[in-house]
């Protein structure tokens, strides 16, 4: 059935601000639909965990709720979104990491292989198990990231930034971003080669 | 990771896979991928991190469970949020009449009554408001009687 399109559909981002400004419910619900699967996204690469995932794009409609008033519309409300729920998942990653929880993996993690299933084109039962341990490897080698490099490599591999933006979102220098993505890839990469040896 | 071939750096193979070599940077090492099995192979290796990591993260569904979440928290965060701006408006002690008439009543015996004889030979009212608390949906005063020195405690709820 074809989406009917609303007025909702049609708003600019600067009416929206000024509908969230005026703490319109409606404003409200259309940033959490318009936002939360892409920033939910964002958080679950950088905490691993679903249930955190949601607890942190939670609370980041939360604050965006309380501090709109403060965002000047200096850059796009994309923008600012991520870069408080990047701040969102590092105060949840510095909360928990006391509690030994960052190197915890879930039990739907472990239990994932039927969705796999699901999205890989090939069928064979032999590449689909290697093709799963080597995911598995993969998170299991993201976790063992630094944190800046970590970061550098979610915002490039799921947001798609460039240099230029990873720089601004995490105030580093552009060649900084260079050296921590390309150290991030190889880490990954000696961790899945020293796993399948 | 072991690297055979040494014309390029790791780093350049990364800004490569980014787009981030300037465009002659680009035009030759695509030429020197032609030939190079070595860089070939870390260019592939390297994609497939980032296609494997963004492929897991993208097969994470979230549900409906925030915006349901929200929704409630919303609409909750605004009507308390119009709660206090109305209170802010009802003066002193806020919105609740009867602590309104009972700090009236309280100060009129404490400022009228000592200029009266009699009281001030036998008082029987309150000597002094100790503390009052006005919070949203209740509201407490604290009242010491003069004489016997007792405590009231003067508790209010909003039905």
């Amino acid at each position: 059935m074809p989406r009917l399109e609303t007025n909702a559909d049609r708003i600019t981002e600067k009416e929206l601000v000024e509908r969230l400004k005026k703490k319109q419910i409606w404003a409200f619900n259309h940033l959490v639909s318009s936002y939360q699967e892409r920033l939910f996204k964002l958080a679950y690469g950088i905490t691993l965990d679903r249930e955190d995932s949601l607890e942190v794009v939670q609370d980041v409609f939360i604050s965006v709720y309380k501090n709109i008033q403060t965002f000047r519309q200096e850059s796009s409300l994309a923008t600012w979104l991520r870069k408080i729920t990047i701040h969102q998942c590092l105060n949840w990653k510095r909360k928990w990491k006391r509690r030994f929880k960052w190197n915890h993996r879930s039990i739907e993690y472990e239990n994932d292989f039927e969705q796999f299933d699901e999205n890989t084109n090939n069928n064979d039962p032999e590449t689909l198990f290697r093709e799963k341990q080597l995911e598995d490897n993969l998170m299991k080698a993201i976790q063992t990231l630094p944190e800046k490099n970590r970061l550098v490599f979610v915002l490039n591999a799921i947001e798609g930034l460039s240099y230029e933006q990873i720089s601004e979102t995490l105030h580093i220098e552009k060649g900084t971003v260079s050296s921590k993505l390309h150290m991030a890839r190889k880490s990954l990469i000696d961790f899945l080669e020293l796993n399948e040896e | 990771m072991k690297k055979k071939c040494a014309l390029y750096a790791l780093e350049d193979i990364s800004r490569f896979i980014d787009g981030e070599l300037s465009s002659d940077q680009c035009r030759s090492f695509e030429h020197h991928l032609s030939n190079c099995r070595d860089c070939s192979h870390i260019v592939d290796r390297y994609k497939s991190v980032s296609f494997i990591f963004s492929r897991h993260t993208g097969r994470q569904s979230m549900g409906s469970s925030i915006a349901l979440n929200l929704d409630h928290k919303f609409e909750k965060m605004v009507l308390n949020s119009e709660k206090k701006s109305s209170g802010n408006t009802s003066g002193l002690f806020g919105k609740n009449l009867y602590l309104k008439l009972a700090s009236i009543m309280a100060v009129l015996m404490i400022g009228l009554f000592p200029f009266d004889e009699d009281l001030l030979k036998d008082p029987s009212g309150p000597s002094a408001i100790v503390n009052s608390v006005d919070a949203e949906y209740a509201s407490v005063m604290i009242i010491e009687t003069q004489k016997e020195k007792h405590t009231i405690i003067w508790f209010s709820e909003e039905t």
